[in-house]
């Protein structure tokens, strides 16, 4: 469904990432596939290094250590400034209580902000950006906080290589308000839940509980081990869904937006793996230059984590001086993809750092 | 390039992927025939063949691809495109 949203920028992202780096070429020993044949594989689809977090870190701890940054050392927010809190993720700390909630009370924020928590996945930043605009048209906020990122390392099984090489862990605080200029934005989603088995972690919600059965680990058919607590993505069927549905629905975000595939400087993808996104930069014929795919290889699939991740490892001095005209999209977990062509920049503040625990 | 040609570059393709020789290359050789040609192989042998014959796979040429004689079609008719 198509909608326009007029005047809004994000106008700071802080990535935060965990320290501990895992090299793919540690874990290759651990699969069981013959190593060589892994190898040949890491170099086909870019896998090399990602972040992951600690066993007890999360999505809470990680957005305080960010929103602190972003009042006390680049001094470009006030906490009286936060009017809403929305959280997007698929791996919140907690079933009760939500990430949103931890954040204020640790913040010491006003009784008034506005919390809210949405359960996404891949697809997840451009939803909380749809969120964040519709606060900001509806309650007329000047600064909603769009926490998004995951930590589903924490659920991914040491011997199924075709999701353990491309989880990675991360959170971003995006800052979202009216625009000084004015703009307009233009946002797409479409959903395809009869698909929903094709990316899922089975058990560990209320309607299967996990139990002794759900831990034991099962070798499927291509010889990958998962439990059912564990993610589970049919890397096939995800593949075909984002090749037959992204590049339409790119296509039809620029015609209601009136602008030109050419006209767009970067399309900012979601990064499930550097094979998808440059095959889908074949299949709509943008240059590589155009749609950078290094994110995974670099950091792992942070999920909800990946296009804002891309923001500030990418286009970070460019985006803090000068106003681009950018196409982002998300697609996974749902199933579900979206599109937004908007304005991005030029930002306060697009910084990486990494989570001290201390 | 002959049919041929292009036939025994994607035999040594896809003996370097799936690392084992167990099949006869035929036009009616499909991916569910050979052991370990699963959609990650798919990944690895559709990059190779894309870079040992300077070609892109769009999404209708792997619609289009159902055995080794189309994928040998395809290939040749993006060589001579």
């Amino acid at each position: 469904m198509v909608q326009q949203f007029y005047d809004k920028q994000i106008s700071s992202i802080v990535s935060i990432l965990p320290k501990k780096i895992v090299s793919y070429s540690d874990e290759v020993g651990a699969f069981p596939f013959p190593e060589s044949q892994s190898v040949k594989l890491g170099k086909v689809m870019g896998y090399n290094t990602r972040r992951i977090g600690n066993s007890d870190d999360g999505i809470a701890d990680y957005a305080l250590q960010g929103i602190n940054y972003l009042i006390n050392q680049r001094n470009i927010l006030k906490k009286d400034d936060i009017e809403a809190i929305v959280v997007v993720s698929s791996s919140q700390d907690y079933i009760i209580p939500y990430d949103s909630y931890i954040i204020q009370g640790k913040l010491n924020l006003s009784n008034d902000v506005l919390c809210f928590d949405i359960n996404q996945a891949c697809g997840g930043y451009i939803v909380g950006l749809i969120q964040s605009f519709m606060l900001i048209d509806v309650y007329h906020l000047k600064k909603v906080l769009l926490i998004t990122g995951d930590m589903l390392s924490k659920k991914v099984g040491q011997r199924d290589r075709s999701s353990r090489p491309i989880i990675g862990d991360a959170v971003n605080v995006s800052i979202i308000e009216p625009s000084k200029t004015p703009n307009r934005i233009t946002s797409n989603i479409k959903s395809f839940g009869k698909d929903a088995p094709i990316i899922q972690i089975p058990a560990g919600g209320m309607k299967i509980l996990s139990n002794e059965n759900t831990k034991i680990e099962t070798i499927d058919e291509f010889g990958n081990y998962r439990s059912l607590d564990q993610f589970f993505m049919d890397g096939e069927e995800v593949f075909n869904f984002v090749m037959r549905e992204v590049p339409p629905l790119v296509n039809e975000t620029l015609t209601e937006a009136n602008v030109l595939k050419n006209d767009i400087d970067y399309f900012l993808f979601h990064q499930p793996n550097r094979y998808m996104v440059q095959k889908l930069a074949d299949e709509m014929e943008v240059p590589y230059e155009k749609i950078f795919s290094n994110i995974v290889g670099i950091y792992g699939n942070s999920s909800t984590g990946t296009i804002p991740l891309n923001i500030c490892h990418n286009i970070p001095s460019i985006i803090t001086k000068q106003n681009i005209k950018a196409c982002l999209s998300g697609f996974g977990a749902g199933l579900m993809c979206d599109v937004m062509v908007m304005d991005l920049g030029p930002m306060e503040v697009c910084d990486i750092i990494e989570y001290d625990a201390t | 390039m002959k049919r041929d040609e292009i036939k025994n570059k994607i035999h040594a393709i896809l003996i370097n992927v799936l690392e084992h020789d167990d099949f006869t290359m035929s036009d009616q050789l499909k991916a569910s025939d050979v052991t370990g040609w699963n959609s990650l192989a798919q990944a690895m042998i559709i990059t190779l063949i894309e870079d040992e014959f300077q070609i892109k796979f769009k999404l209708k040429d792997l619609s289009n691809w159902k055995d080794i004689g189309s994928l040998t079609s395809i290939i040749e008719s993006k060589l001579n495109s």
